[in-house]
């Protein structure tokens, strides 16, 4: 058994325990993952940084009666997975606290971009850059379809808009973020 | 090694599938402390939501049997409009009968048959006639007024349907010089005025073709049901009972005498209807008590006697103090404190009420005197009548002295104070006000009845209730 496997055994004594210690662990280990999230949803680290910690809150008042299979790594992905959907949802939450409504788009020149090759390793800054460049509802489309992997039927009921809105913002999504891809290579490579 | 090219978005997705951040030590140090500041004062909020929680369901709970009595009262007054309905009704049964057997049926039908009658809102063009005809016999103003609002119903009929079978105006006939000419189906627009010759003719219906060139505006079946409610109502004189809360809410003024001073409390009250005949009572006030108590020669200084000089006159009064210098004589109070009575009320008549209770009785302000009886040495003079010399002894003399006690004993405490009986007389001035007279007593139990202070009162409550 690993280093990794005695923590996941102890958080789930702990769980099982109901012992609040075990929530030190948990908030460590799961920091970075939540942050990741919430970043992607926010430009502002403070705004991330507020998401995650509520996050946290709400999974520590319900984590106890977290319920998996009994296998160690089913309870890692599911667990992971939870604490995930939690910070989707609250980051959703802040969005439309923050604005009136999730409906403000952006319009822009419809510019079809079809198909970009990556040929250079990609880095997370980077494209969170880009992403935050996107309008905040084609963003959390995009977020929500390609990255968390929820049906456009889920994240109309998430972001209360129609289906076909959503499949809308995602194309319009994908297509800005290759625009701003090409600028960028463009700007990198010199040939602009 | 060159990795193989891929789609942007899928590399985007790749990227971030298992993207995380680097923990920044202090993050949990500081998720600590935000949720330590974020709810410091949850328990209070939840106790004040917890209060309005409660407050508002008591009101909502109140207005709920308000309104609820509300309808159990319109339910009572509604027949009234079944009543006009049925009157006509009625009174085309009753045909060429007294009219005094004709009321009696009127107050019969028009309570039982309240639904029929709504749904008869629309009197028929042949009642109409035939209570045109009741009320040419002589019947009471409440039956000429029905055919009245007949009539004006017929009016509104007769405007909206061509196709209405206009027999009725052939009962008619019977008026003396009617020149009633039988209506034509299509006739639409001869119908009221034929319906107004008629009545015209009719040298008892001159009221009634008063109150029709009065109602020249038309009304439709609602409005006319709702007037004549109104006209009913009035007529009938009906007294609408005052649909009664199950709560009570109250203000008391309640002079009370201990046996030593008198002293006035007052307060709000607020009772509780359980049933026809008991209530639960309770409240908050704000009393004052006067009260002494005697003791039974509680030692003061026990500092030894000082023995008497001179004077074999004085020696008697010396002999009682041959112990002591100072005695606690009797202890004087004035308390005031918050009493919250809870008590059940038995209402023995629809005046009279007893109640008992316990009242919780907390002292927030407490002022004692103690009197004293001491002795103190004091020079005499006598002159002998013989001799004429002056003599100077030293006497005793037993003096009260009266002092500001620094102890407080009851002040701050609570109790489980008294044991509250009373009787009143509840009398209503308005229909929603009522004024209470409420001889009670109060007597001290627990605690307070242990104390040197004789705390048993009693005295009248005034009370005015709402």
């Amino acid at each position: 058994m690993d280093k990794k496997d005695t923590m996941f055994g102890e958080i789930i004594a702990g769980l099982s325990a109901r012992d609040d210690r075990i929530q030190e662990r948990i908030y460590v280990h799961y920091w970075g993952y939540l942050m990741a999230i919430a970043s992607r949803y926010f430009n502002d680290r403070n705004l991330a940084r507020e998401v995650v910690n509520d996050s946290f809150m709400k999974a520590f008042k319900t984590m106890y009666d977290f319920k998996f299979g009994g296998d160690l790594q089913d309870f890692q992905k599911t667990f992971k997975s939870w604490l995930g959907t939690i910070t989707v949802r609250t980051a959703l939450d802040k969005i439309r606290a923050n604005k009136s409504a999730l409906n403000y788009v952006e319009e822009f020149d419809e510019v079809h971009t079809g198909y970009v090759e990556v040929e250079h390793k990609l880095f997370a800054e980077d494209i969170l850059k880009l992403l935050h460049e996107l309008p905040d509802l084609h963003r959390a489309v995009f977020n929500l379809y390609e990255i968390e992997g929820y049906s456009h039927d889920e994240i109309a009921g998430m972001v209360n808009i129609p289906v076909s809105s959503s499949r809308t913002y995602l194309t319009r999504a994908k297509q800005k973020l290759r625009e701003l891809f090409i600028k960028r290579i463009g700007i990198t490579d010199g040939t602009a | 090694m060159e990795q193989p090219k891929k789609e942007l978005i899928k590399e985007i997705a790749d990227l971030f599938e298992d993207y995380e951040e680097a923990y920044v030590p202090g993050e949990w140090e500081n998720f600590q402390q935000g949720r330590k500041k974020r709810y410091p004062f949850l328990p209070i909020w939840l106790k004040a939501a917890a209060i309005v929680l409660l407050v508002s369901g008591v009101v909502v709970f109140s207005l709920r049997n308000n309104l609820e009595k509300d309808q159990s009262l319109s339910a009572v007054v509604k027949p009234s409009p079944a009543k006009t309905d049925s009157n006509a009704n009625s009174s085309v049964q009753n045909d060429n009968t007294d009219s005094s057997q004709g009321t009696e049926e009127e107050i019969n039908t028009g309570a039982a048959n309240a639904p029929a009658g709504i749904a008869a809102a629309t009197p028929s063009v042949s009642n109409l006639g035939r209570g045109i005809q009741n009320s040419n016999q002589g019947l009471r103003s409440g039956a000429v007024i029905t055919a009245d609002a007949g009539n004006e119903a017929l009016k509104n009929q007769a405007q909206k349907k061509e196709s209405l079978n206009y027999q009725v105006p052939q009962q008619l006939m019977p008026v003396p010089g009617s020149q009633v000419n039988p209506l034509q189906p299509k006739d639409k627009e001869s119908a009221t005025p034929i319906v107004s010759e008629a009545l015209a003719n009719n040298s008892v219906q001159k009221q009634n073709q008063d109150t029709l060139a009065v109602k020249k505006e038309k009304l439709n079946t609602s409005d006319f049901l709702l007037a004549e409610t109104r006209k009913t109502e009035a007529m009938a004189k009906v007294k609408p009972v005052i649909a009664e809360s199950k709560w009570d809410f109250g203000v008391q003024v309640m002079p009370s005498a201990t046996h030593s001073t008198t002293k006035v409390g007052a307060g709000l009250v607020t009772a509780y209807r359980l049933s026809n005949k008991l209530s639960l009572s309770s409240g908050i006030s704000l009393l004052q008590l006067g009260s002494a108590g005697n003791t039974p020669g509680v030692s003061g200084a026990e500092a030894p006697m000082s023995t008497p000089s001179v004077g074999p006159a004085n020696a008697e009064n010396v002999a009682g103090f041959t112990t002591t210098d100072k005695r606690l004589l009797t202890i004087q109070a004035n308390i005031s404190a918050i009493d919250i009575p809870l008590g059940l009320v038995y209402k023995l008549n629809k005046h009279y009420y007893t109640s008992a209770g316990i009242s919780y009785f907390n002292v927030i302000s407490e002022k004692r005197n103690n009197t004293y009886s001491q002795l103190s040495p004091v020079d005499k003079t006598s002159t002998n009548p013989t001799t004429g010399a002056v003599s100077v002894y030293r006497a005793f003399q037993t003096q009260e002295v009266a002092e500001p006690a620094v102890e407080k004993p009851l002040k701050g405490n609570s109790y489980l104070g008294f044991i509250n009986f009373s009787v009143g007389r509840r009398q209503n001035i308005f229909n929603q006000y009522s004024i209470q007279i409420e001889p009670f007593i109060k007597i001290p139990v627990g605690r307070l009845s242990t104390q040197e202070l004789n705390l048993l009162n009693s005295g009248v409550k005034f009370q005015l209730s709402f």
